[in-house]
């Protein structure tokens, strides 16, 4: 079982102290193993949530390395827009992260968006043109990513947006306090640096697009149809739809309303409608035809509305709008409502009670009942193809809310992304696996797993269970300095503050790194036959196999779940 | 074999003058033993330290029950502490005090000497008025009264174990060995 | 230089001159004075070493432990408690043979909370390995943490070098402190080729398994053997060097005693005069100082002992239900001899021990054939 028994002659031989002059490399203890550790990247949760396909865990570990240049450089392989994203995102990721389950959330919304604000990014040129072009009919967050990895990829890309700026839904329908102006113009500001040609206040028709020689083109005209709830007395002044109210006010900086202003609807829309009509003057209360908890609206949001002053009534659905003699709005009809049973898709209707009516008195009715993706502005069909993004013709890709299911600004940056990667693959004859390129599980493609500069990790995502949260000492998550509510009300400041830079590094601390590794040395420190060693001229580390004995605390110290044991063959 | 008891209070500085004191006897070829009572030592309680001098090494190592010979710093101590406790009859005693030995009708019998040790260590700025260190004062007087030490020994002594102000220290010595009475 | 110091301070001398290089314990009621004055020495610049902050005294003997593995001369200081607290690393240092010095005040063991002098502490840890080396003198206090370095690194056995609460270790008396020329002649600066390296594949403290273990505790047997002749060559030099010598044991006025008393640490002083005063009523007493217990000098005892008609043992400590320790081991070094032996027990707990209790056990001696208990307590309030 020792080995060679050592040989003394005689008692004076004997060392005085049991000190072993030696190593026990004589002991191939790895003759034991069944199973071996190796160190693995494993999927982590926050990359499975985000639907833009950032890579959380890298740019996190890059702040906590004090790189915050290398970390927005990372962010920018994925997505062109990481101070918007960082503001107006709903953060998917953080409700998959799992500190959550610890004490809270990793921030990573509030880190994204401090590196965004802090690192230097330098937009330049590609490197060589690959002589190809392509036109983007749309300005909004799924054109101007999809312009932006094509033009990284060598193409002449033109982007034709009908409005007089750009931006589309991000200028016309996010209210400045929750993106200021000076954020979205500074990266939209980028892709002009990178040689993106854009052409406002135009639009380009089929004709035009075959007679000028494009290669391809992507239409990404959003979803801005209005969804029509054809109330009686709807048509006539003092109604507004929505997304035209918040152009108006957007447009304009402030648009003045006086008295009562009434919010139809649930979802995002209605509370940008809400706050900003607060803003404008406005006493204000949405309407509702479900419960608080069954509104699309995102919670964070809601509470910021009910904290300003918005007034909420639920379980009600409006009949009529009520008008003077003058023909001025007075209020709106309304009956109560009740849920019933679930539908397919697990929402409960709502049954209405139409005996049980009244008005709610309003000087301005505000719609915020949805849209629809808008009709393509060619003669076409969309026909979803492997990267979604198929039309009925070759040559012509969606993206964005126009194609859309879920309409978030981070969908439609992956999506912007899916469109780049199906053109390339396209006009360069690629065969692309989207398998490969997609985050299994998750909502998010990679650009880098696309160019072959990564890989998406191919084992299965770290579980909160497999997290040795003995490591990680319990601390709150760090939250933005919110304005105080007088202050928000004066205008359209930005409500929420970024994390100031002690703040954020502690945040980046907080990082578990599932599935990754990061050079701890736990396993190093941890092994009881000295097997793991760094490995020298690179990342990562080196198993002796010879005396690795397949005991398995490596893996289970590994903080992270970064080591994994498999089974020898035998 | 002389053995001296120091009666003082925690933070007087009985310890340091029986120590002093042995140093002095030592210096003049004694052989010498000093030592605390053992135990818990806090400022204000009364304490005792102890010597024993002898002409060869000292080999004894128990306590003092007869002492030839008592020192008391603080005459406060004397309504709580008997101070001749074992002490024979014409046994010395010096007390730090400014009264005169008649004062003390209780001490008939004994050898008392005394000095106003406290005025002379105030005058000579050791320690504050309300609480000054007179060990010094006291080991001057001692010298003279008992006649059992020189001076200059004691000087010696002080000059060596004093922590600090060694000249006050050296006056007030000297100035007490003057003024004993 | 002759001055006159604290026991505890001339522990700290002691440790000076023999230039430990690191230092670590734990503060602990009658020892504090010792490494208190040692970090002033080392904050001072007078001793190059360096000195470690611990929270323990089983870090305290672990850290020197440590610094010995690596080649370094070790000393630490505790008592009581603290001493129990380091029982285990008291086995690693011995059986790694590490010449550790360590001092260690005798004092009494709770409850009830008493910070006096008794000997129970250091006599409970006797199957340590330690060589126990016990002392009546503030002298003899430095003398031997002097010759306890040079012993140690001998014999590759550590030492403790013992001395009784505030008896010794806060009473003031005269020590000649030798100059650091003369001590470096007696102690060279130690070397052990079995230390661990930095850069060498060694190890301490690695699984011996049953192939070697048993040689490893027969090798160390067998060196304490060698100890009785090794520390008389050690006291040979030191008394030629700076002129004093002590003897692993001392008999006084025993050649022709028909009474001998055996004693260990500052007993030996008072048991000496009241020995003189007996001879001066005419009755033959004589002494025994025990001054090594860990070996026990069995031979050199025995030897003491030949003219005695009836032993007798002070002991200052006591193991419940056996009596006093050194008695109980004076029984086992006379095997079957048929001359009696009087265990008394005094002085528990820092109960004084006075020159007329010690007298008094020579009269109960004198007044009977046979003791009549294996353990008689004096000085005990009934």
């Amino acid at each position: 079982m020792l080995g060679k028994l050592v040989q003394f002659h005689s008692i004076e031989e004997l060392p005085d102290s049991p000190v072993t002059k030696g190593t026990t490399l004589w002991n191939p203890t790895g003759t034991w193993r069944s199973v071996r550790p190796i160190h693995v990247s494993r999927l982590s949760p926050c990359l499975l949530g985000c639907p833009a396909g950032n890579p959380v865990e890298t740019f996190i570990r890059l702040i906590e390395e004090g790189d915050v240049d290398g970390a927005l450089s990372a962010i920018h392989e994925e997505n062109p827009f990481p101070a918007i994203c960082g503001r107006v995102c709903f953060h998917p990721c953080e409700d998959r992260c799992n500190r959550g389950s610890l004490d809270g959330p990793v921030a990573i919304h509030l880190l994204e968006r401090w590196v965004a604000d802090r690192g230097t990014w330098k937009p330049v040129p590609p490197e060589k043109e690959n002589g190809k072009s392509v036109a983007i009919l749309g300005s909004g967050p799924a054109g101007l990513t999809a312009a932006y990895h094509l033009r990284r990829m060598g193409y002449a890309v033109t982007v034709y947006e009908k409005d007089r700026k750009l931006g589309g839904l991000l200028r016309y329908g996010i209210p400045a306090y929750r993106l200021p102006r000076k954020v979205l113009n500074r990266e939209i500001k980028n892709l002009r640096k990178m040689g993106i040609v854009f052409k406002t206040g135009k639009s380009l028709t089929e004709e035009e697009f075959d007679a000028r020689g494009f290669d391809a083109a992507i239409l990404c005209v959003g979803a801005q149809k209005f969804r029509d709830p054809k109330l009686v007395h709807q048509e006539g002044k003092g109604v507004w739809q929505a997304l035209e109210f918040l152009r108006g006010v957007n447009e304009n900086d402030r648009v003045s309303l006086q008295g009562k202003a009434l919010i139809i609807g649930g979802g995002n829309a209605a509370i940008d409608a809400a706050r900003s009509a607060l803003r404008c003057g406005a006493d204000v209360t949405i309407a509702y035809r479900r419960t608080r908890e069954e509104m699309p609206a995102f919670g964070e949001e809601v509470e910021a509305a009910m904290e300003e002053g918005v007034n909420f009534v639920f379980q009600v659905a409006p009949q009529s709008i009520k008008r003077g003699s003058d023909g001025q709005v007075t209020g709106v009809g309304f009956v109560k409502t009740r849920p019933g049973k679930p539908d397919e898709t697990g929402r409960r209707k709502v049954i209405i009670n139409p005996h049980e009516t009244f008005t709610i008195e309003a000087d301005q009715v505000i719609l915020a009942t949805g849209e629809v993706p808008a009709d393509l502005p060619w003669d076409l069909e969309i026909r979803y193809g492997e990267s979604l993004c198929e039309t009925d013709r070759e040559d012509v890709f969606v993206a964005g809310d126009v194609a859309g299911r879920q309409r978030t600004v981070a969908y439609a940056i992956g999506w912007g992304k899916r469109a780049a990667i199906a053109v390339d693959a396209y006009l360069q004859s690629k065969k692309v696996n989207f398998n490969k390129i997609a985050v299994p599980g998750g909502e998010g493609i990679s650009m880098r797993a696309y160019l072959g500069t990564a890989q998406i990790p191919d084992k299965p995502v770290v579980p909160y269970e497999e997290v040795n949260t003995y490591y990680f000492p319990e601390s709150e998550a760090a939250r933005g300095r919110v304005l105080p509510k007088q202050k928000r009300l004066e205008g359209f400041n930005e409500v929420v503050q970024g994390l100031a830079s002690p703040q954020a590094r502690n945040e980046a601390a907080r990082c578990f790194h599932c599935g990754d590794c990061v050079m701890c040395d736990n396993c190093l420190i941890f092994c009881p036959d000295v097997a793991i060693s760094r490995a020298e001229g690179k990342e990562g580390y080196d198993i002796d196999l010879d005396h690795c004995k397949g005991c398995g605390i490596c893996a289970r110290e590994c903080p992270r779940g970064a080591i994994i044991m498999v089974e020898e063959n035998i | 074999m002389l053995e001296i008891r120091f009666h003082g209070r925690g933070g007087q500085g009985a310890v340091v003058a029986s120590k002093m004191l042995a140093v002095a006897f030592f210096k003049e070829g004694k052989g010498v033993q000093s030592f605390p009572t053992y135990g818990a030592e806090r400022r204000g309680a009364p304490v005792a330290a102890f010597i024993r001098v002898d002409d060869g090494p000292v080999l004894y190592h128990h306590n003092i029950y007869t002492p030839t010979h008592v020192v008391v710093l603080d005459p406060s101590l004397m309504k709580r502490v008997d101070v001749t406790q074992g002490l024979p009859k014409g046994g010395f005693i010096l007390i730090n005090t400014k009264l005169h030995p008649s004062d003390f009708p209780s001490l008939k019998g004994f050898d008392v000497h005394v000095v106003d040790a406290s005025e002379i260590a105030i005058k000579h700025g050791l320690g504050s008025k309300e609480n000054p260190i007179v060990n010094t004062a006291v080991l001057g007087a001692f010298a003279k009264a008992s006649g059992l030490v020189g001076l200059k020994a004691v000087l010696e002594a002080v000059k060596e174990e004093s922590p600090i102000k060694i000249k006050k220290n050296l006056a007030a010595a000297e100035e007490a060995y003057n003024k004993v009475e | 230089m002759k001055k006159v110091l604290m026991g505890n301070f001339a522990a700290s001398h002691g440790v000076r001159l023999s230039r430990a290089q690191v230092i670590s314990a734990y503060p602990i009621t009658p020892q504090t004075h010792v490494v208190e004055e040692l970090s002033a020495m080392v904050a001072r610049g007078e001793l190059n070493a360096k000195f470690i902050k611990v929270e323990s005294e089983h870090s305290a003997l672990a850290c020197c432990i440590a610094a010995s593995v690596m080649g370094a001369r070790a000393f630490t200081a505790t008592s009581s408690h603290g001493l129990l607290l380091m029982h285990e690393l008291l086995h690693w240092a011995s059986g790694g043979r590490l010449p550790i010095v360590m001092v260690a005040v005798n004092r009494a063991i709770a409850p009830g909370w008493n910070i006096w002098n008794e000997q129970t502490d250091t006599l409970s840890q006797r199957d340590t390995g330690w060589i126990q080396l016990y002392c009546a003198s503030n002298q003899e206090i430095l003398d031997t943490v002097i010759q306890a370095f040079r012993l140690a690194e001998t014999v590759k056995i550590p030492v403790m070098v013992i001395y009784d609460a505030f008896i010794l270790s806060h009473t003031y008396e005269p020590v000649d402190i030798p100059d650091q020329k003369t001590v470096d002649a007696f102690l060279p600066p130690l070397k052990n080729p079995e230390v661990l390296k930095v850069g060498e594949a060694r190890a301490f403290g690695s699984v011996t398994s049953p192939d070697f273990h048993m040689e490893f505790r027969m090798k160390l047997h067998d060196t304490y053997e060698r100890v009785p002749e090794e520390f008389e060559k050690i006291e040979q030099a030191y008394a030629a060097t700076v002129g004093r010598t002590y003897g692993a044991i001392e008999p006084y006025r025993c050649e022709d005693a028909e009474l001998v008393m055996v004693v260990a640490g500052s007993l030996a002083g008072p048991t000496k005069m009241v020995v003189d005063g007996l001879r001066q009523k005419g009755i033959k007493a004589g002494r025994i100082k025990l001054k090594m217990f860990r070996p026990f000098p069995t031979k050199p005892l025995q030897e003491a002992l030949k003219n005695a008609k009836k032993i007798l043992v002070l002991d200052r400590n006591l193991s419940p239900g056996t009596g006093g320790i050194f008695a109980h081991e004076l029984r086992s070094a006379l095997k079957g001899d048929a001359r009696p032996v009087w265990g008394f027990v005094a002085g528990i707990g820092g109960r004084d021990i006075t020159p007329e209790l010690i007298e008094s056990m020579f009269f109960d001696a004198i007044g009977a054939d046979a003791p009549v208990s294996t353990t008689i307590f004096k000085g005990v309030r009934l």
